[in-house]
Order: C-alpha cells, then structure tokens, then sequence
C-alpha cells in the first residue's frame, strides 16, 4: 500500500511508563516497584529485608526485574538476582526481562541477563522478531548478544531454537539472519556458530520456486558419480602439468586443490588419517593463500586464518563426520532443494553457477574460494569416515564424496552469499535518484515531479486536506508512477490544466 | 473518479524511494538527539541543519513544507467551520499530528545503521512538527524566493539567493 503510514508498525505502546511518568502509574505499583523504578538501592535493600517478594507482579505483570530491564539498570538487577529474583518470570504481554531488555537496546543489561541464565528463546525470538526490519534491527546488539552466547557454549541450544523457529520462514528471512551471521565473523566463535548454522541450513528442505534442469542427476546419485569421476581425472592430469600457483579462474584452482589433496588420499588409507588430513589441509590452505594474494578475491584475511583454526580443532571433527554421513544421505533423496540445484549447475561451468546466483558478482569467487579450503579436508575426512564403514574405496563412495564437497559448497554459498542488494537504477529515471543528481539533470533545484504533484494537489483548494484523509488507489499510484518513469509530466508548467485527468482517469483504471 | 490521492501517492513515494532522505542520513541521530532537547535549542539548531542543507535538499524541502503548511492550515480552518456548525470541540476534526505522521518517516528515512532504534518515529514526529510549524517563517522568507512551486524563474532566484553550503 502506499500510505505514509503503512510502514511497518511501530513497537506496542511503551512500558517506559514506569520510569518516565512516576507520579500517575506508580501510585498502582508496590513499594518495591517504586524503589527500583525511581533507582533507590537503599529502599529496595530494606524492603526486601523486610520480607517483600521479589518476585511481586504489578497490575501488568511486570516484577521490578522488568522495571530493570526497561530503565537499563544494571546495578539494581544485580541486586535484585541477588535476592534471587526469577529470571524466567514473563509479564501480561508474555516478555521476560531478557526481551525487554533486548527491546529496550540495553547490550549490557541483556549481556547480564543473559550470563545469570536467562532464557534463550527470549534472544532467538528477539532475533526472529526484528532481523527482517532493518531500521528496527541493532546489529551491534545482536551480534554482542550472540558473541556472548558464543563465550558462554551455548550456541548449539540457540541454533536449535533459531532453526525450529526458523522452519517454514521465507527465505528472505533467513537471508536476513544468515546475512547478520555474515557480519559476526570477526570473532572466531561467531565464525563457528555461523558456519553450523549454514550447516543445518541444508538439513532444511528449502523450498524452492524455480526448479532446476539438472534434477535428473541428483535424484540418481549413480549417474552423478559416473558423471563426474572423468572429471576429476582430467582435473588430476591438467594439475599435474600445471604448477601456477595463483591462477585466478575457479577451475585452476581446483587443480591446485585435486592435486594437493590426491597424494594425502593416497598415502594414507588407514584410520590414523588425521595427521594427513591435516597436512593436506594446510597445503591446500598455503596454495590458497597464494591464489588469494594474486587473485583479489573479497575474503578477509581473518577469514581465511579462522576458518584454517578451525578446521584443525578436533572436536570439530565429529561434528563434521555426523552432519556429513547426515548430507551425503538427505542430497540422495528425491527432492530437489535450492541448494542443490546451485550445487549441481556448478557442476557444468562457473559461469552457468554465476548466472543463477548473482549475475557479475565478486561475492562468488569469494563464495569459490571460501568453499574451496573446505573442500579438499572434508573431502579426506569423509573417505576417512567411509573407510571405516566399508574398508574399500568404490564408486559410489567417490560419488558420495562429490556430493559431499558439494554440500559443502552449498553451505558455505549460503554462509558468504550477500543479502541481497537492489540493483542499481539505470539513468534517466525519477524514482530511486537522488536529489542532486536529479538537480543536475533537471537544472531544477526541485525535482519535476514534486512540483508537479503540489500543483495538481493544490489546484482547487476546496478539499485540500481531505486529499490527505482519502487512501489512493494502489494501482493508479503505479500506473502514475510508470508515467512519471517514461518522463511524461503530470501538470502542464504555468497553467491549471492537468493532464492526468484526462489521460489516466480516461483508460479504466 | 478523484485521482488526486494517488497523486499524492506518487509524491509520498517519490519521497520515499530517494536514497538519501529529504533530511539527509548524517543529520539523522543529530535530529533524533535534538528532538530529546528543548524546544528553542531545537528549533535553532534545526534551522541552522536546514541551512547547511544542500540546495536540492533545501528547495525541495521547502516546497513541500509550504504545501503542507497549506493543507494544516486549512483542515484548521474546515474543522473550524464545522465545529460552528455542529458544535463539537475541534480535535474531533482535527487529528492535531496527523499530517506530521504522515510525512515524518517520509522526510526523515528510519536510518539503516544508527544507534537509534526501536521507536524513533516519535522523535521524527516532534522534528517535523517543528519545522513546519515553527519554522514556517523563514520557510515563507521572501528573500529566498520561490513561492510558487512551478515557476521556474523563483526557482533560480532561490538559487541565487541560497547561502553557500
């Protein structure tokens, strides 16, 4: 709709009531209410001597632990947790004083809250609730909030909040969420917690709008594996010959990983593959480097040192071994998600892959390279792991094995994908300009169409302001604004004749 | 059929769409933080942020705080003749911030990276509440021209007449 109004809704009338109008709300309250509300430590310590509970709800339901949390008073929550104030208590409208403090913005209030065990789902559905409206979001308290969670350990209780809450969400909310992870990478907790999450991504069916040519292939992982084994020869021969280190294009890369990788697989078939798999990785990840130096690929430094930490720490290994044999299964099933069809164009050429995702976008060398470090470690890991359950090395094993860097591609795709940016306006429109290039253009200090729209507005003064109590018509609004687009004015200059009335009002609008 | 609201549409979508707001993204936290002030610290400070404008930015602003000024005064005006007529109190006719509501978040875009978050609509609310109502005198200034929006000739005395930004 196109009324001023019909932004998106502002918060639910504040509860600042407590703090900012003392003298007619607090007279309802009890005492102990009104000692935290008016910041008073002496009186809350007597009245809780005196036997007052803590605990005591106001006509909203609110305890003084939510007084806190609206008013940002941390001392006082710090006094009141201490008398053991519950910290899970939730109010009328069903927010516990993590959420409100989480609403009110206070970082250090919900960090405090959040280390004296308050309740997560308060912080993923804080998360789920405003990650959409990005003049509503503080990333900086998101992002504190989750570094902190992060310290704490507890990552994996909030992915499985934030991923249960996450089913059945548009996908650009995800986007939205998986484009604030994006952010958080310079910690390397949050590299962590963002990278898992990306990983249960794929465990979620995606539903998917537009459906891919290459279906076929990845309902029968058999015809996969026979598809892109040749592929790998011919990789192995091209990179033995070729020794250029940083060669920009994806596909050389890949040669330098094929080839780096190939004598770790070769050389260690037994179980105690671990240092092997960590030898390669590093190869792999010194090669890298190189290519990045030259290349100019978007990654950060930081990143790639992270990511490289990461993947030696053997705790993690496990994880990946079970969400691997998890993917490798799911990514034989029938149904076709958006991942897949990603992954499997990938497959034919780079640029089939850039012209599905973003067409002309840097992000996907990044998102080429940013897989690529994974690749080649997961790829040993997983033989490692197929060993153990088979003892011999087939086809369907290097088809797994395929289908799993794959995966791994399609993660990390969604992990370094951009949220996605509206494109740039071509030359020559009015709408989505700014000002000043409209001024440069028009030699107008006011646009065209502001002036034209005045004096069609003003034109007959009789019901001026019940213009702006009458809703437009949203099509008309669009069949205008295409007009003004196709550089047409809407008002004749100098004169009272307006244009519009005839020739839009006319066409059966 | 009435075609003028979605010419008016088309304007709060116009306004919208800009990428930088009519009050541009540098001024925003330094508006929401004066709203909190008091008035008259407020209203200088204001005009002095409307002075430093750009010149597109000042005239366009200017053009369409006249016309609201316009449609405020004269819905005062209307809700006056009806409530002699009918004899109920003006405030049932005239919603007092409604305009301002309106065009608030369409002058002020909600800043996309700012500490300010959460409910700051109020506090656009009160910054262009002001300058309509308050600064109307200087918005109205004959020595920066332009009343008439379509003449061009104001358009470029406004030029002449603007202080160097």
């Amino acid at each position: 709709m196109d009324d001023g109004d019909s932004r998106p809704p502002t918060r639910p009338a504040s509860p600042s009531v407590f703090v900012e109008e003392p003298q007619s709300l607090l007279q309802i309250l009890s005492p102990l209410h009104r000692a935290t509300a008016e910041d008073d430590i002496r009186r809350v310590m007597e009245l809780l001597a005196a036997g007052a509970d803590v605990n005591e709800k106001a006509t909203d339901g609110r305890t003084p632990l939510h007084v806190c949390a609206q008013a940002n008073n941390t001392v006082m929550a710090e006094v009141l947790l201490y008398k053991s104030a519950s910290i899970e208590v939730v109010d009328h409208t069903g927010k516990d004083p993590l959420r409100i403090a989480l609403d009110t913005g206070s970082t250090e209030m919900a960090c405090l809250l959040l280390s004296r065990g308050g309740p997560l789902d308060a912080l993923s559905g804080f998360i789920v609730d405003t990650v959409q409206q990005e003049h509503r979001l503080d990333k900086r308290l998101v992002l504190r909030c989750l570094d902190f969670v992060a310290k704490e350990g507890k990552e994996d209780e909030l992915l499985e909040l934030l991923s249960t809450s996450m089913q059945g969400a548009p996908v650009s909310l995800e986007n939205a969420l998986m484009g604030i992870l994006r952010d958080a990478e310079s910690s390397h907790n949050m590299v962590r917690l963002a990278k898992s999450l990306a990983d249960r991504k794929v465990k979620i069916p995606v539903a998917s709008s537009e459906q891919p040519k290459e279906i076929g292939h990845e309902s029968d992982p058999d015809v996969q594996a026979t598809h892109t084994q040749p592929d790998i020869r011919s990789l192995e021969e091209a990179g033995e010959s070729e020794l250029v280190q940083g060669s920009e294009t994806p596909t050389k890369r890949e040669e330098n990983y094929t080839r780096s990788l190939e004598p770790s697989l070769a050389e260690t078939p037994d179980n105690d593959a671990s240092l092997g798999i960590a030898h390669s990785g590093e190869s792999v990840q010194s090669t890298l480097m190189g290519a990045k130096s030259d290349g100019g690929s978007q990654i950060l430094p930081e990143r790639w040192a992270q990511t490289k930490n990461f993947g030696y720490r053997i705790d993690d290994l496990g994880d990946n071994v079970a969400q691997h044999e998890f993917v490798s299964l799911s990514s034989s099933r029938t149904e076709p998600s958006e991942v897949e069809s990603v992954v499997y164009d990938t497959q034919a050429t780079s640029e089939s892959r850039s012209r599905i995702i973003k067409p002309d976008s840097d992000a996907l060398i990044s998102v080429k390279a940013a897989s690529a470090d994974t690749v080649p470690f997961d790829t040993s890991l997983h033989k490692q792991f197929s060993w153990e359950i088979t003892g011999s090395e087939d086809v369907t094993s290097a088809s797994t094995i395929e289908q799993r860097a794959d995966s791994q591609q399609a993660t990390d795709l969604y992990f370094a994908a951009p949220p996605s940016s509206p494109p740039p306006p071509p030359a020559g429109h009015v709408f989505c300009v700014p000002l000043q290039d409209l001024y440069n253009r028009q030699q107008l200090p006011v646009p065209q169409i502001v002036v034209d729209c005045i004096s069609i507005l003003e034109h007959s003064a009789n019901d001026l302001s019940g213009i702006y109590q009458s809703p437009p018509e949203p099509r008309l609004v669009e069949r205008l604004k295409e007009f003004v687009e196709a550089g047409e004015l809407l008002s004749k200059p100098h004169s009272d004749q307006i244009l519009i009335s005839f020739r839009f009002t006319t066409n059966g609008i | 059929m009435e075609h003028r609201p979605a010419v008016l549409g088309v304007l709060k979508q116009f306004l919208r769409e800009l990428p930088d707001s009519l009050l541009p993204y540098d001024y925003h936290d330094v508006l929401m933080e004066l709203a909190q002030e008091a008035k008259s610290i407020c209203l200088q400070q204001v005009k002095a942020i409307i002075y430093a404008l750009p010149l597109s930015h000042y005239a366009t602003l200017r053009v369409i705080m006249l016309h609201l000024k316009k449609v405020s005064d004269h819905r005062r005006q209307a809700a006056e003749g009806k409530s002699r007529y009918r004899s109920v109190p003006d405030t049932v006719y005239l919603p007092s911030k409604e305009i301002e509501e309106m065009f608030a978040p369409l002058l002020i875009h909600p800043a996309k990276t700012t500490r300010w978050t959460g409910t700051n609509s109020a506090s656009r609310i009160v910054i262009v509440d002001l300058i309509l109502n308050e600064c109307a005198e200087f918005l109205l200034d004959e020595e920066h021209g332009l009343n008439v929006p379509n003449d061009p000739q104001n358009a470029t005395r406004l030029s002449l007449g603007f202080p160097k930004v």
